[in-house]
């Protein structure tokens, strides 16, 4: 026997493969399954259930295409034209834009126009007027009198056993409750299109309803709730009132706030609080001068009551008090005479002896009162002594005198430092008391000048706003028709190659994802790949089916 | 379905020539691998029961005593449903089980193909379950080593080897194994089993041939 050889692996075989681009992906990550095997070999095998599926989704397509209703669009565009109403907002009212700046920045523009009109109230309104089930019901048109041919007329005959099937010719069958008023207000919303026209101050608005006359009656409907809607929200009449209250507001608002701030003055004591402050302050620093003035006064008077009290003292600080003796200055006086004397005679020779005996006697004289000089004290504390000496002396009692007044006029100025301070402290007090009423005082006359701005522009705006009114009662809006709804002839919708091309489509995918769930799911062997993927075998060959060659023989 | 232009050809041995070519690479294969080699023994089996075994050994050993003018001796043993008489268009009695009960001799068993030249064919003979055991014994092992050097190439036809485990006492005689599936028929798990049990018997598998094909895509398929 040949030695056996090496087990051999697919790659040593000579048998090989071509390359399978499907199933190798190019280099990049493998695909965990195969993917020949599962889409191209999984649509080929089933075939017949991806095509049933995919008319199946087409008939679905078919039949919801059948059942949407048509759409016919009827169109009209409305004219705004902005004016002294719109440029009345709630802002300018509530006087929260009083500037001409603020009034146009506030004041509505298309876009806000738009929004206006978008306002569910109005279709509230006109869901009420036309009927919630006149606006929910869609058109039969296997009901319309129009030739629309066999095709068509097929066509139609579905759509109506359709439309009849879902109940939408019948609707709100239990009545036109709130509910059934809601939907057909979500209609109306829903098939309503309101769209500036670009560079021009018109509103082209359209209206989708399952039939062309309905559609140019919802629409009038609406523009006539527009054109109301518009005037009740721009009209004067509604400020006027609400301006005409906030009036009475503010008038009694005005008198309570001015109630209150003269309580607050007679409280505080203060009329006009700034003149009283300035008042105050200015009578403060003439008090200030004045007690200023005063001190110098008062300081200057008093040093020359002092020199006085020292002149009239004379040395009495050096002497210990004392004043000078009177005698003592008599006797001074004495000697100097007898001393003149003295000296007359001595220059008289031919007189000599009655001038020596009048010289003897000065000379006696002389000794005798320089005898008594040496006796007597230059100055005494006698207070008679002193009273006589000053008597005796004008220059002293002038002296006096004009001590005693100057002390009188120092102590008046003391006095008068005294009032003024006095004074100087209650002006103190009173700029003190100001000073604590003064910010609740600004409080309330700043409030009240608020007030008082408030009330004098309502008043200017009444006026104003008396005369807009008077548009509104002829009916007049600036929203106008420009042109009329129109009576749509070609229906727009719906597009029924939609729902078909997605019910076609879709059936193909769920085709197609159940034949590869069919190929993944598959536990027998189909395909050679399956062999050379899933085992790693070679496949050497493939005997195609031959019937009659194995059935009804012997087989192995 | 699709079927072949041969549903309308008989008798059944005559397909066989047709059939060869469909066999090309088989034979090819096992040429290949038998160069330099006294003999090549191929034992040829399938995880699942019908899935063409005996067609494609018999129309292989034709061809390869055909194209390479070399002895083939084809062995069917599966026992309980002879058939490769029938393809080959021999008398199927008496055969290996005869043979193995000893009721015939080796050489009256072992039969010519008529109009194949050097195709010779051990029928399973009379239909019997096999006895367990039945190849492992020394008399049997003995035939079977004297079978694997009555040909250039030796093709022995085996039942699955799942259900029926005697086919694989065959594995220390035979130098390549050739798996036959079924499509649409043949599992997976059958498939990977087996594959399995030739690997851990370390016996090459040579590859597959898939049978009984019906191409999905037409000439789009592989």
């Amino acid at each position: 026997m040949a030695p056996r050889p090496e087990p051999l692996g697919r790659h040593a075989s000579v048998a090989t493969r071509d390359a399978d681009p499907l199933s190798e992906g190019g280099g990049s990550t493998p695909l965990p399954f195969d993917s020949r095997v599962v889409f191209v070999y999984g649509i080929a095998r089933s075939r017949v259930m991806i095509l049933g599926l995919t008319v199946l989704g087409a008939l679905v397509g078919l039949v919801i295409g059948a059942s949407m209703p048509n759409v016919y669009t009827s169109e009209a565009k409305l004219r705004n034209q902005a004016s002294a109403r719109q440029m009345i907002t709630d802002e300018t009212v509530m006087g929260v834009a009083d500037d001409e700046w603020s009034r146009r920045r506030t004041a509505p523009g298309i876009l806000d126009l738009i929004d206006l009109l978008r306002d569910p109230a109005i279709y509230e309104r006109v869901a009420r007027e036309l009927g919630p089930r006149e606006v929910l019901r869609v058109e039969d048109p296997s009901r319309s009198p129009r030739n629309a041919g066999l095709a068509g007329s097929i066509m139609h005959q579905l759509q109506g056993v359709l439309i009849r099937f879902k109940g939408l010719d019948n609707p709100c069958a239990n009545g036109e409750g709130p509910l059934c008023q809601q939907t057909a207000v979500k209609t109306l919303l829903g098939s309503v299109e309101i769209l500036p026209v670009k560079d021009t101050n018109l509103l082209h608005i359209t209206y989708t309803a399952s039939s062309p006359q309905k559609a140019q009656l919802v629409l009038n409907a609406l523009i006539e709730g527009f054109l109301q809607h518009h005037i009740d929200v721009f009209g004067a009449s509604g400020k006027l009132a609400e301006l005409k209250e906030q009036f009475d507001n503010e008038h009694q608002k005005l008198t309570q706030l001015n109630n209150e701030y003269r309580a607050y003055q007679e409280e505080c004591g203060f009329w006009d609080i700034d003149g009283d402050y300035l008042d105050a302050v200015a009578a403060l620093r003439l008090r200030d001068a004045n007690i200023a003035q005063l001190e110098v006064d008062g300081k200057r008077l008093s040093q020359y009551v002092t020199t006085l009290e020292g002149q009239l003292n004379g040395d009495s600080s050096a002497l210990g008090g004392k004043a000078l003796n009177p005698y003592w200055e008599a006797l001074v006086k004495r000697r100097q005479e007898a001393l003149a004397v003295i000296a007359d005679l001595e220059s008289r020779p031919s007189l000599v002896t009655t001038a020596q005996r009048q010289l003897e006697a000065a000379r006696t004289e002389r000794s005798a009162v320089e005898g008594q000089l040496l006796e007597t004290p230059q100055f005494t504390s006698d207070p008679y002594a002193a009273a006589l000496a000053a008597q005796n002396n004008p220059v002293i009692a002038e002296a006096q005198l004009e001590l005693a007044k100057s002390k009188s006029n120092l102590a008046a100025l003391a006095d008068q430092v005294a009032e003024e301070r006095k004074q100087k402290l209650s002006l103190e007090q009173r700029l003190k008391k100001i000073r604590e009423c003064q910010p609740q005082h600004e409080l309330h006359r700043a409030t009240l000048d608020n007030a008082q701005k408030k009330f004098t522009r309502i008043s200017q705006q009444i006026p104003e706003l008396d005369t807009l009114a008077l548009l509104d009662q002829e009916g007049r809006s600036n929203l106008a028709r420009f042109r009329e709804a129109s009576l749509p002839f070609e229906k727009d919708g719906p597009n029924r190659t939609k729902p078909l091309g997605l019910g076609l489509f879709g059936g193909l995918v769920l085709g197609i994802c159940f034949a590869a769930l069919r190929q993944l799911s598959d536990r027998r062997i189909r395909y050679r790949e399956t062999i050379e993927r899933e085992f790693d075998l070679n496949v050497l060959c493939v005997v195609p089916e031959v019937a009659g060659l194995e059935d009804g023989r012997h087989v192995a | 379905m699709r079927t072949n232009s041969l549903a309308t050809i008989t008798p059944l041995h005559e397909s066989l020539a047709l059939l060869e070519p469909l066999v090309d690479a088989v034979w090819t294969e096992i040429a290949a691998q038998g160069q330099g080699r006294e003999h090549t023994r191929v034992l040829v089996t399938s995880p699942s029961a019908k899935a063409g075994t005996s067609l494609i050994t018999a129309a292989t050993g034709a061809a390869l005593a055909r194209f390479l003018r070399s002895q083939v001796l084809v062995v069917e043993t599966n026992l309980r449903c002879p058939g490769i008489a029938g393809f080959t268009g021999i008398d199927g009695l008496p055969g290996l089980s005869d043979l193995l009960l000893g009721h015939a001799d080796l050489d009256e068993v072992i039969r010519e193909v008529p109009g194949v030249p050097g195709l010779r064919v051990l029928p399973a003979g009379t239909s019997r379950a096999a006895i367990s055991g039945e190849y492992a014994t020394p008399k049997a092992q003995a035939l079977f080593a004297n079978l694997a050097t009555m040909g250039r190439y030796v093709l022995f036809d085996t039942p699955t080897l799942l259900e029926h485990r005697e086919g694989r006492s065959l594995f220390p005689l035979i130098d390549h194994v050739l798996l036959v599936l079924r499509a649409r028929d043949t599992s997976k798990a059958d498939t990977g089993a087996v594959v399995q049990l030739i690997q851990r018997s370390h016996v090459p598998l040579l590859g597959t041939v898939l049978n009984r094909h019906v191409p999905e895509l037409g000439f789009l398929e592989r």
